[in-house]
Order: C-alpha cells, then sequence, then structure tokens
C-alpha cells in the first residue's frame, strides 16, 4: 500500500526532473561553445528520452537511459552548428519545464499530507 | 547534480569569452604599434583558439596572425627604413571591433544560461516548502 502511495508518481517526476537538467547541462554547454570553431550542439530530445523512459528494460523496469543527440547540420561558415535564438529559446523552455515539475512534485506532497492528517 | 555542473559549465564559458575580450583589447592597444629603427618587429595580431570540452569550454592555445605587416610610405618618421616606408603592426581595428561584439554578446548569452540555472536551482529548493 505504501510503495503504491510513494511509489510510481514520485518516481515519475524525479525522472523528468533529472531530464530536464539534464538538458540544462548539455544547453549551457553549447551556448559556452557559441565561438568555438567546429563544435556540433547537443540536444536532449524528449520525445525519444520519453520513449527510452517507457521501454521496458529486461529486468521488467523501464530503462533509465538518457539519449543527448549531437546535431551535424550546419548553417554556420566555421562549421558550428550553434545558434543564438535556438539555444536561448531552448534554455527558456527548459527553465518553464523544470519549474512546472517542481511545482507539481510539491503539490503532489502536500497532497499526500493532506491524506496522513485525513483531511483535516 | 547536474544544475551545479550547468553552472559551472556557463562559468567556463564566461571566463573564456573575458580572455578572448582580453586578447582583443591588446590587439586594438597596439594597433598603431610600429618596427622601431633596428629594433624587433612591430606587434603581430594575436587570436585564441577555443575548444569544447567535458566541462563547457577551454581555452586551447593563443595563435599569432601571420599575415603580412602593413607598410605605409612615410619617409620624414624617424623609424621609416631606407625605402621610407614604415612598418605597422598587422591588425585590423575593424575586424577587432566585430570580434568584440561577437565576445561581449557570447558573454551575456553564458550570464542568461547561468540565470536560468540559478532559477532552476531555486524552484527546487521551493520543493519541500509548506
Amino acid at each position: 500500500m505504501l510503495n503504491r502511495i510513494f511509489g510510481d508518481h514520485g518516481a515519475n517526476l524525479r525522472k523528468a526532473m533529472d531530464q530536464t537538467s539534464l538538458r540544462q547541462d548539455v544547453l549551457s554547454r553549447n551556448l559556452a561553445n557559441l565561438n568555438t570553431p567546429g563544435y556540433k550542439r547537443q540536444d536532449v530530445e524528449f520525445g525519444i528520452a520519453l520513449e527510452g523512459q517507457m521501454r521496458m528494460g529486461a529486468d521488467g523496469k523501464p530503462k533509465d537511459d538518457l539519449e543527448i543527440e549531437t546535431h551535424r547540420g550546419s548553417v554556420r561558415v566555421d562549421g558550428s552548428s550553434v545558434d543564438l535564438e535556438t539555444e536561448v529559446t531552448h534554455l527558456a523552455e527548459t527553465e518553464l519545464r523544470y519549474q512546472m515539475l517542481t511545482e507539481m512534485t510539491s503539490r503532489y506532497f502536500s497532497g499526500l499530507r493532506n491524506v496522513i492528517r485525513e483531511g483535516r | 547534480m547536474s544544475i551545479g555542473n550547468s553552472l559551472k559549465i556557463s562559468a567556463s564559458g564566461m571566463s573564456a569569452e573575458r580572455f578572448r575580450m582580453d586578447v582583443i583589447s591588446g590587439n586594438i592597444a597596439n594597433a598603431n604599434s610600429m618596427r622601431t629603427r633596428g629594433g624587433p618587429d612591430p606587434y603581430r595580431r594575436r587570436e585564441v583558439v577555443l575548444q569544447s570540452a567535458e566541462e563547457g569550454v577551454k581555452i586551447q592555445a593563443v595563435v599569432q596572425d601571420q599575415r603580412p605587416f602593413k607598410e605605409i610610405a612615410d619617409p620624414g618618421n624617424p623609424n621609416a627604413d631606407a625605402r621610407g616606408y614604415v612598418t605597422y603592426s598587422n591588425v585590423e581595428p575593424l575586424f577587432e571591433m566585430v570580434n568584440m561584439l561577437s565576445a561581449s554578446r557570447a558573454y551575456e548569452a553564458n550570464i542568461a544560461a547561468f540565470n536560468s540555472a540559478k532559477s532552476m536551482l531555486r524552484s527546487a529548493l521551493q520543493i519541500g516548502k509548506v
């Protein structure tokens, strides 16, 4: 019973937050390499990552692998595929997504507390 | 602990851009340095070579520009050679200005990433609050 209360939902939220902060990491690295010739930008594609989470591993548990993709296409003269506008937009999106997840987590915990106090 | 990592990556980007800015300032300051009579060559333009690393970006080397020096006819100058030409450094101020703008914008972009990671960290700290 307790396993079910504390299990899936919290674990899913934690995983999603992990992924979002990994993406933040990768996007920061892209921005740090804005002026590195030949650098290829990397990204965590949420569709792919989520699908990976849903896929079951051999032991019947969801796999924990997060895939970082490298984008080889380039429009710049120096061979770099980093584009300032794209990175900043993705960064803002990631930040909001993370805030949404923290909000959901704290609501989840306050719901649990409500249950523990029997709604009083 | 991924967010702390992200702060470090942004910091490495900021320090690399600041270093580039230092080198560009050195180039501009020496734009009009000339070869003195019988003395060493004038200033050679310097450029920073950046390389991507696991922890963001790192400075690989500072290389000297091997393009020829500027020669300007000025026979009255005490530093003129036998032909009446003065040799100036190979710095192009316009080129340096463009690089300076790019370094400064990249620095700002890193600050934006840093602030966004900071606010994520702050919102994670709010989870435990009532």
